[in-house]
């Protein structure tokens, strides 16, 4: 475990998380957005740390209550409203950009 | 009409059944106080024509004499994160500024079931991140109280209302104090109750291990009657359960040797004189209704904010994903190919906020950052959980502040730094142990009114409303 | 002879034949009209919830069992974070670090034993289907559907051993009835993973991943065309990149999927939404116990107890339906090579190849393998009851026989005569066998047969005309 508030200047690379998420992000936005990661990240880094390892804690009461193998359809209004809020519905099929897979090496 | 704006849920409840006025008329003295007030900005969509529709259906029942419950007929808000079935469900967000859900929420089913009026649907900080509603693409909500600031955050919209008497109870959602902070703010009551005793199913998700919907009442009375409404198992949410007992059963009961517990461990600058104020008149007042109050050390107490920044946007990274612009909602124009379709879509329709939130919780989990960031964070989690745990099985309540300050101004906010906006620092403590949590707010002659909250231990809902009660009243003599 | 020897690991998903999804309540079906089995929680909408299928869990646990895991008391359902058009959640619930089943193992031969790494259940993602336009159409009916992944060791060293793994595989899930195992219609996929290396170097190669291989036969294929390219590139000099590829089955080739760029890192975390998956200890062991006969069972009673050949119990246990068919014959009779001989062959041979079924009762095929066994008829005839009864004949085998008079010939007395004349009309075959040809019996034998409509039980005739011409 590190025991210093981790350098992270070198190592945030905004690119490839803006990547990961899937957002297209301005000169501006890369530069504001670095810095405060880096200071999210700095001020959360040592508080979060311990030297102390936790027992399981669970914060959840449920009761276990698995659902049963029984099919069942929605009805054919809710249907029509869910498929009807696609941004492009072709036929009753979602429609997207060709997805490219394959390029020859 | 101003009189019946004026009264709360629970003397609503009681001019119902006398049938001193009908719903309708009610319903449209709160359509016409929504109209009158409509400068704070607390609701994004108005429900009036169903509104009235529903509040007539609940006359008929009363007037044959087989009202569905006690709250037939009393209109209500709900926070425009909860899915309703027809009507736009928007999280304030670009993404979903059209966006129909094809299914009422578990909650909002449950209040139809009890024949609740849904009047509209209230403005948050988009897809419920943040302290001021600022983060909202319909804009700020403002404080009733006043004008000049803000009305807190995330479920702004719904404070805010109650606030201003535009309806007699909310609906808000509580990822890290998206309650209780603004119900604080705006001088009402707001209740985070035990993680999974109220469904999540439709609530639409920002950190799913932390989520969780609750009412915003004018008193501690009225916020258990409908939390009461709220609670139970929802088969659609493997994560609930359901509460045993009556939970408004020990309203009015006194608290007489009760034990309450202060957190030593948080350090003089962390809130504002106002605040260190109203902790001071609680402590006072608790003691006089007969309550012991001592101050305890929780170590790892002031590690919560940054332990439910690390998880929450971790969680929110995963659960915001898919808003992608494929299946429904904001898909961007122009696009070249489907890597575009996914950056524009969400570059434009996703916030500032929300970005940054979703950017630092890609890093928390990613390869890079994962143990150092998120599995630490879990530990932490799991410490102050145990703490908190352990605490309460001594003491029968932890008082703590809800925010470290009253409402600031329009704006205030934005200039800050990230550390300094942390409004969430003791409000994170009850989300990351998923443990109920009440806030109510002190006041003091004629300054704007702040929040204290009392957390309690799991499923101890009934007495945190006794106390909080108690409390209350203890303020008014 | 290869200087270089591969190292395989496969991962084989093979979706569950449950009746509904494994999040939700949908129709988990196959063949639908596009986007009508889809739901708020299998769509993703905001604010929908997962709730697990108790039977998945149930079935996982079977497959886990038959394929000798170890089951965790207690798993865990995880987010594998990405973007994909199929994926309308942007992550798949799947398992991560704690799977349901682990450290199992197949054996595919007397000493070659394949490692069971992992098996977890996972959700299935929807169907793309690509137009000549440029657009992607996407059918989300599929999603959700439930999903084992059973992730091997890499202990396979051959584009056979690949394919007798997957064999193997394919019939004990279909033996426990939990998965149809269709490659062609993608309800059994596989993914290769496989590095090449020196023959002796102990450390493994650069491997790399081949995705979503749908038949068998191009899992070998596709193992041969990788191994060549990347023994091709060593012996270049060159570096194989650790990459996901997949197998063009135009060209015989694989190619890059992605590239390194946009390379995921999937992000895992727990699914807040849904609880630990407990299975309890008296549970597997339940389950345990109503485990069916397995295939290498079955094989081990077929010829250490019905003394049938290696060969034959090796196809017959391979196939349920077959073998079910099988035993249940058996019960009815006690003649069981001949048996065996029936159903392997006339009747494998009218059965699809895809799946086997056959619609004569075991009643009847016994009474065949009876009547045959008994001598009382002869194969062409076997042949011809089977062709009538898989038609729809209503008749018992016996009855059929009685009635067309098929039953065979073995009266001497009927015979007799018939060898006589097969002699004095085939001067030149008697002069033949003779002389050692013992070939010329078969005209001698086609001249009897010829006489009686085939029906002479060849081995009556047969003495007989020995007898006369000794």
């Amino acid at each position: 475990m590190k025991d210093e508030i981790f350098d992270i200047e070198t190592d945030i690379n905004i690119d490839r998380l803006a990547m990961l998420a899937r957002f297209t992000l301005s000169a501006e936005e890369r530069a504001s957005l670095s810095e405060v990661l880096k200071k999210m990240a700095d001020y959360t880094y040592p508080r979060i740390l311990s030297e102390e390892k936790a027992l399981p804690f669970s914060f959840v009461c449920a009761e276990e209550l698995c659902r049963e193998d029984e099919p069942q359809r929605i009805s054919e209004e809710q249907r029509s409203i869910m498929l009807s809020g696609c941004p492009s519905l072709s036929e009753d099929y979602v429609t997207v950009p060709q997805v490219i897979n394959g390029e020859e090496e | 009409m101003k009189e019946l704006i004026s009264l709360n849920l629970r003397q609503h409840v009681e001019g119902l059944a006398k049938k001193e006025y009908s719903a309708e008329e009610l319903t449209r003295a709160y359509l016409q106080r929504i109209e009158d007030t409509a400068s704070i900005n607390s609701f994004v969509t108005l429900n009036a024509e169903g509104a009235i529709k529903s509040a007539k259906e609940a006359d008929v029942r009363r007037l044959s004499g087989r009202p569905l419950s006690a709250i037939d007929g009393i209109p209500y808000g709900a926070k425009d994160n909860i899915c309703t079935k027809g009507i736009r469900t928007t999280c304030s967000s670009k993404m979903l500024e059209n966006y129909i859900p094809p299914y009422d929420a578990t909650v909002i089913e449950r209040l139809s079931a009890a024949g609740a009026v849904l009047i509209g649907k209230t403005n948050l900080d988009e897809f419920a991140m943040g302290v001021s509603t600022e983060s909202s693409m319909f804009g700020t909500t403002l404080n009733p109280l006043d004008l000049q600031r803000v009305a807190g955050g995330s479920s702004g919209g719904s404070a805010a209302a109650v606030a201003a008497r535009q309806v007699p109870f909310t609906l808000g959602t509580d990822t890290g104090g998206s309650i209780r902070q603004p119900a604080a703010f705006c001088g009402v009551v707001g209740m985070r109750s035990t993680y999974g005793s109220v469904s999540r199913y439709g609530i639409v998700s920002f950190s799913p291990s932390m989520d969780i919907a609750g009412a915003v009442t004018y008193n501690v009375a009225d916020n258990a009657l409908i939390t009461s409404y709220l609670c139970g198992k929802d088969v659609k949410d493997e994560t609930s359960f359901s509460l045993k007992g009556d939970i408004c059963a020990q309203i009015g009961s006194d608290i007489k040797g009760m034990k309450i517990a202060l957190i030593s461990d948080i350090p003089d600058g962390a809130v504002s004189p106002e605040v260190k104020r109203a902790m001071d008149l609680s402590v006072e007042r608790l003691r006089e209704l007969g309550a012991t109050v001592e101050s305890i050390s929780l170590r790892h107490a002031m590690s919560a904010y940054a332990v439910y920044c690390a998880i929450s946007c971790a969680e929110a990274s995963s659960t915001l994903a898919r808003f992608d612009g494929v299946r429904y909602g904001f898909r961007a124009k122009g696009y070249e190919d489907l890597d575009s379709l996914y950056r524009r879509s969400r570059s434009e329709g996703i916030g500032k906020e929300v970005k940054r939130r979703i950017l630092f919780g890609t890093m928390v989990l990613s390869s890079e950052y994962k143990s150092d960031l998120y599995e630490n964070a879990c530990n932490m989690r799991a410490l102050i959980g145990h703490e908190l745990c352990e605490a309460l099985s001594r003491f029968d309540a932890i008082l703590l502040p809800t925010a470290p300050t009253a409402a600031y101004e329009v704006g205030y906010s934005s200039m800050l730094s990230f550390e300094a906006c942390s409004d969430d620092i003791f409000c994170a403590l009850a989300a990351l142990a998923g443990l109920p949590a009440i806030s109510l707010p002190i006041s003091e002659n004629g300054s704007l009114p702040v929040g204290v909250q009392l957390m309690g231990a799991q499923c101890s809902e009934a007495k945190l409303y006794r106390i909080a009660a108690a409390l209350e009243k203890g303020g008014e003599i | 002879m290869n200087k270089y020897e591969m190292t395989v690991g496969l991962e084989v998903h093979v979706e569950l034949k449950t009746a509904s999804k494994i999040f939700c309540s949908c129709p988990s079906a196959f063949g639908d009209k596009p986007n009508t089995n889809v739901c708020p929680i299998c769509m993703g909408l905001p604010g929908a919830l997962p709730r697990l299928n108790r039977r998945a869990v149930e079935y996982a646990v079977t497959a886990g069992l038959a394929l000798n895991c170890s089951i965790s008391e207690i798993s865990y359902m995880d987010r594998k974070n990405y973007f994909y058009p199929d994926l309308p959640k942007a992550y798949q619930i799947s398992q991560y670090d704690v799977p349901l089943c682990y450290d199992g193992y197949l054996d595919i031969g007397d000493d070659k034993r394949i490692g069971i790494t992992r098996i977890h259940i996972e959700e299935d993602a929807g169907k793309l289907i690509h137009d000549k336009n440029g657009d992607t159409f996407i059918d989300y009916n599929r999603c959700g559907t439930p999903l084992i992944e059973i992730v091997s060791e890499p202990d396979i060293h051959s584009a056979e051993e690949a394919r007798t793994y997957l064999k193997k595989l394919r019939s004990i899930l279909l033996c426990l009835g939990i998965s149809d195992c269709k490659m062609n219609e993608g309800s059994m996929r596989c993914d290769v993973n496989i590095s090449a290396k020196p023959k002796g170097q102990i450390e493994n190669g650069v491997r790399t991943e081949i995705k979503n291989i749908n038949s068998f036969s191009f899992v070998a294929k596709a193992i041969e065309a990788e191994f060549a390219r990347q023994t091709a590139l060593l012996d270049e000099g060159k570096v194989i990149y650790r990459q996901t590829r997949r197998y063009n089955a135009a060209s015989g080739k694989t190619e890059s999927l992605r590239s390194k760029e946009t390379a995921e890192d999937y992000r895992f975390l727990r699914d807040p939404d849904l609880l630990p998956v407990k299975v309890s200890r008296e549970e597997i062991e339940r389950r345990r116990k109503e485990l069916p006969t397995l295939p290498h069972e079955r094989k081990a009673i077929y010829t250490q107890s019905l003394g049938l050949s290696e060969y034959d119990a090796e196809i017959l246990s391979a196939d349920v339906g077959l073998s079910n068919l099988f035993d249940k014959c058996a019960e009815l009779t006690a003649h069981r090579k001949t048996l065996a001989n029936l159903l392997l062959g006339e009747i494998l041979r009218l059965s699809s190849e895809e799946e086997f079924s056959c619609p004569i009762s075991a009643e009847h095929i016994a009474g065949i393998a009876d009547l045959c066994a008994e001598k009382e008829i002869n194969s062409p005839t076997a042949k011809k009851l089977i062709a009538r009864l898989w038609a729809g004949e209503s008749r018992t085998p016996a009855e059929i026989v009685d009635g067309e008079g098929l039953r065979q010939i073995r009266s001497r007395d009927i015979l007799l005569p018939l060898a006589k004349e097969a002699i004095a009309k085939n001067a030149k075959s008697v002069e033949d066998y003779k002389n050692g040809k013992s070939n010329a019996l078969r005209a001698l034998m086609g001249y009897i047969m010829s006489r009686t409509n085939g029906l002479a039980e060849p081995k009556t005739a047969e003495n007989l005309i020995l007898e006369l011409i000794k």
